[in-house]
Order: structure tokens, then C-alpha cells, then sequence
């Protein structure tokens, strides 16, 4: 148990470390080159991976095209973080990808019928829209960033 | 791009995130967990070519100015997919292994600001900014938390 709370630690640092890594690139390359490269490391690596631990059958034919629109998203997804990561700060865009990738996350879960606790979700959520508005409040910090950006 | 448009950007990016891993569990559920995640890269892929196509010219995908271990972001990215995939099917579960994750990026990201690791600038926090940061954890620990159906 301990040893998958390590594995699951490890999993939010390595999601970080990647997109620093990316943003770090971006700067120099663009976002959008940054996440060329992004893929290209990825695939390379998830291909060993799958060539390594793959061991049930594949059957190609009967996937639907719309099951690829996952890779399409996450490279428009890559692309804005790349952008926003150098001008807001690691963890201010960190935590607001958090809140925006729970607040649809659960609308997918309501719309599945999935939330066994409404009343607890939706404090959640009002908790989450607070806080994404919060750092919204202050004119001060809004001035000083559009001054050194 | 105005300032004021990054904070509902950067909130919208986390719903692609979402988005992009609702689709990537239908497609794991038509193949295996790692080909479909090799597809997806794949897609990505392409995606970035066209995006870097449209919005960059004549722009270089090389350049000497960034360190040689940012080219490699997507190694991470990928050892991630199996670190959440190893934590989903252990006991804790996916509300559990959730929870987990979004601590280990707040901690790391937190670090990040504070020591300026990986070239990035150092930041501080600001009592705003750490306020902001407990509302949104603890809301997402609370949504992950409601469970499903009981």
C-alpha cells in the first residue's frame, strides 16, 4: 500500500516535471514546437513500453475514429499549457488545470449517473469556482503582471 | 493575449485534460491500456505537426538555448501513463490514486516556484495565491471523494 502511495506521488511528479520541461522548451521554440517534441519523446517511449508489457492481442478494425480525438485534444492541451506555464507560474497554472479538470470531470460523472454523493460534489465545486475566482480579485496583481509581461 | 484571459485559459486547459482522458478510456476499452496510449500519442503527434505548422512559419524545432533534457518532457509524460495506470489498479483506487495525484502536482509545482528548479523563475506565494490553492484542492478532494454510485 505504501509502496503504490509512492507510485501515485510519483505519478503527480512526473505529470509536473513533464510540463515544466515542455514550458521550458516552449520558451525557446514555441508552444506548439515544444509539443512536437513532447509527442515525439512520448511516443518513442510509450512504443518501447508497449513492445515491453504488451501481451494481449490488438484488433485494430474495429475502433471508431472518434476514439482518436483524445490525442488531438491533448495536443491543443500541451500547446495552451506550454504557453501559460511561463507566464503564470508553475503552480498557479498547476492548480488551475486541477480545478478546470475536475469541474468537467464531474459534469461527465453526472451526466453518466456516477456521483453518489451530490451535496458533497457540489460543495466541492463551489470550493473549486471560489478559488479559481479568488486570485481574479486583486486589480494590484493583474497590473503587476501585464507590467512585467 | 491580455492577461486577464489566462486564468479561464489555464481552466480550460484542465478541462481538455479531463476531456482527453474520458476519450482515452473508451479507446483503452477497444484495445489494450498500452497501445491505446500509443495511439494517442500518435494522434498528439500529428496534432502538434499541423498546430506548429499553422502558428510558427519559418520557426526551428532545434534550438541551442534550451538544455537538452526539456526536449524530453514526453518521457515523463509517458512514465506517467504507467504510474497512474499501476495506481488505478491497486488498492487505492481510482478516488484514492486521484486524490494522490493532484497532492503530488501541487507539492511538486509548489517546489518548482519556490527554488525556481528546472530554469524556471522563482516565484513566491502570495497569501492570494495560497489561498486559491487550499480552495481548489480541497474542493477536488471533496468532488473525488463523493464517490460514485453508493
Amino acid at each position: 500500500m505504501i509502496l503504490m502511495i509512492v507510485v501515485a506521488l510519483t505519478n503527480g511528479l512526473l505529470v509536473t516535471v513533464s510540463r515544466i520541461m515542455n514550458a521550458r522548451l516552449g520558451r525557446e521554440i514555441t508552444p506548439a514546437g515544444a509539443s512536437v517534441w513532447n509527442h515525439l519523446t512520448g511516443t518513442l517511449l510509450m512504443g518501447i513500453f508497449f513492445l515491453l508489457f504488451n501481451n494481449q492481442e490488438i484488433h485494430m478494425q474495429c475502433i471508431p475514429v472518434y476514439a482518436y480525438l483524445g490525442g488531438i485534444i491533448g495536443a491543443v492541451y500541451i500547446t495552451v499549457a506550454n504557453f501559460l506555464i511561463p507566464r503564470l507560474g508553475a503552480s498557479k497554472a498547476t492548480i488551475l488545470m486541477i480545478g478546470g479538470q475536475i469541474l468537467l470531470a464531474t459534469l461527465i460523472d453526472y451526466l453518466k449517473d456516477a456521483i453518489g454523493h451530490p451535496l458533497t460534489a457540489v460543495s466541492g465545486i463551489i470550493l473549486i469556482i471560489l478559488g479559481i475566482y479568488v486570485g481574479e480579485r486583486s486589480k494590484e496583481a493583474v497590473r503587476t503582471a501585464e507590467e512585467k509581461s | 493575449m491580455k492577461v486577464k484571459y489566462y486564468t479561464p485559459m489555464a481552466t480550460m486547459a484542465g478541462a481538455m485534460l479531463a476531456a482527453m482522458i474520458a476519450l482515452n478510456g473508451l479507446l483503452s476499452r477497444y484495445t489494450t491500456p498500452f497501445f491505446s496510449s500509443l495511439l494517442v500519442h500518435g494522434a498528439g503527434l500529428l496534432t502538434s505537426l499541423v498546430l506548429w505548422r499553422l502558428m510558427n512559419h519559418r520557426g526551428k524545432l532545434v534550438s541551442g538555448a534550451a538544455p537538452l533534457w526539456s526536449y524530453t518532457g514526453g518521457m515523463a509524460g509517458a512514465l506517467s501513463v504507467v504510474t497512474a495506470n499501476m495506481a488505478v489498479n491497486s488498492p487505492l483506487g481510482l478516488t484514492g490514486s486521484l486524490s494522490i495525484f493532484i497532492l503530488g502536482q501541487t507539492v511538486t509545482s509548489l517546489g518548482v516556484d519556490r527554488f525556481g528548479l528546472m530554469e524556471s523563475p522563482r516565484r513566491l506565494l502570495t497569501p492570494l495565491d495560497a489561498l486559491r490553492i487550499g480552495l481548489i484542492l480541497t474542493g477536488s478532494l471533496l468532488v473525488i471523494n463523493a464517490g460514485g454510485p453508493s
